[in-house]
């Protein structure tokens, strides 16, 4: 009778938590099957008081169907299986099982992190409450200066700013941009009048060229990740201005969090100008460049 | 700018300048510039304790995000409900950064 309740209470976790998702709670279900049911105080504190043997019963044969529901979900998404962390499950591990799934979702390759690129996944189960509804104002995307996307949002809320102090009121409702989107903005407004008012006298915005974004999508922007860094080591680059400029240059190390890299190139060294200035002497000034030279240590000296 | 006190909406600061010198909270996202964080911390967070030293602010905030959003009126702004917003405030869409940051951040909310 142990069995049969663990496994009835656990069937009953599962009806709870209709807004998770499917998947990931019929795997942990599956999982957790056999250790729950030597834990009598995994039966949750469900609130449900109909916990009478009838009830066992049909959920018992309730479950059974359930459970071929679940699996045949679970071969349909695989890639979705590790997609919403579950708390309890969690807590059970210990940390370095803890620090392998952390590493397992966030190397390159796992299916955990949603890139640009990928192709838009008809059916995203998560967040269904969250989907636009028809009383909500429309989202429009609005051509932009390339570049000038996120000033154009900034100036938008300068302009808000700036325009109730004054007592007018600006009728967007909000502004964003995405990075990898690149020459638009999206705006929120009522209207497009509203939305045309509002950019007047912003030079960075084009709005000639304005459309409508249905709600999917823009769910879709919203909760897309950029992928990591295209600049890795030994990768070939070439110099944009300066002395080197037009110059090829090879990537030997990255610095993400700076955003900076470091880079092997050819010298342009001018020797005698350098001997010039560090032996005290006065530095003629050079306008033309140095050609390209591979210089040993010892003509440093 | 300064923060709005009359609003109706709770609101933020929005950052005074535009530049490099933008970051993002790791938790909540807002979006002002390093100086303004190091004066008057995150209004969402204050157990960040951001006035104080500027070692919390180089911790919590970051410059590198992804997307920014102005949000004007977050009662009625779709986009402001998606991304759980619910002041008047400028946020970055997404960060862009290790899960280790997350882990400073996440010291500072139990110390």
């Amino acid at each position: 009778m142990d069995k049969g309740k663990g496994i009835a209470s656990s069937g009953k976790r599962k009806k709870g938590g209709d807004d998770d998702d499917k998947t990931g709670s019929g795997i942990r279900k599956k999982r957790n099957r056999q250790v729950l049911q030597f834990f009598e105080d995994a039966a949750d504190v469900d609130d449900d008081d109909d916990d009478s043997d009838l009830s066992d019963l049909n959920e018992l044969s309730d479950f059974d169907e359930e459970e071929f529901d679940v699996e045949l979900k679970v071969k349909k998404e695989p890639g979705k299986a590790q997609s919403i962390p579950f708390f309890p499950k969690e807590e059970q591990m210990d940390e370095d099982e803890f620090d392998k799934m952390m590493e397992e979702r966030y190397k390159d390759g796992a299916g955990f992190v949603r890139y640009a690129d990928d192709p838009f996944e008809a059916k995203l189960v998560e967040r269904d409450s969250l989907l636009a509804l028809a009383t909500d104002a429309t989202i429009w995307k609005v051509k932009c200066m390339i570049g000038r996307e996120r000033q154009s949002a900034f100036c938008l809320m300068q302009k808000f700013v700036d325009l109730k102090s004054l007592g007018n009121k600006l009728e967007i409702i909000s502004a964003f941009s995405v990075d990898h989107v690149k020459g638009y903005i999206y705006i929120e407004a009522e209207r497009q009048c509203d939305l045309v008012e509002a950019c007047s006298g912003l030079s960075g915005i084009y709005t000639s060229r304005v459309t409508t974004v249905p709600a999917n999508e823009v769910s879709h922007l919203i909760s897309v990740r950029c992928k990591k860094s295209q600049v890795t080591k030994g990768m070939w680059a070439r110099v944009k201005s300066g002395n080197y400029k037009g110059d090829l240059a090879q990537i030997v190390g990255v610095n993400d969090e700076r955003k900076r890299a470091v880079v092997k190139i050819i010298p342009r060294i001018d020797v005698h100008a350098l001997a010039e200035k560090y032996g005290g002497g006065k530095v003629a000034k050079r306008t033309d460049v140095p050609a390209p030279r591979l210089i040993n240590s010892n003509e440093l000296e | 700018m300064g923060s709005n006190h009359n609003h109706p909406a709770p609101a933020a600061q929005i950052p005074t300048s535009f530049g490099h010198e933008l970051r993002a909270c790791l938790r909540c996202r807002l979006v002002k510039t390093y100086d303004q964080f190091r004066e008057s911390g995150c209004e969402n967070c204050p157990f960040f304790k951001m006035e104080e030293d500027h070692e919390h602010v180089v911790d919590c905030t970051t410059p590198n995000f992804n997307g920014i959003i102005s949000v004007m009126d977050p009662a009625r702004s779709w986009a402001a409900r998606w991304l759980r917003i619910g002041i008047f405030s400028l946020f970055a869409l997404f960060i862009l950064n290790s899960i280790w940051e997350g882990v400073a951040c996440a010291l500072y909310c139990c110390a």
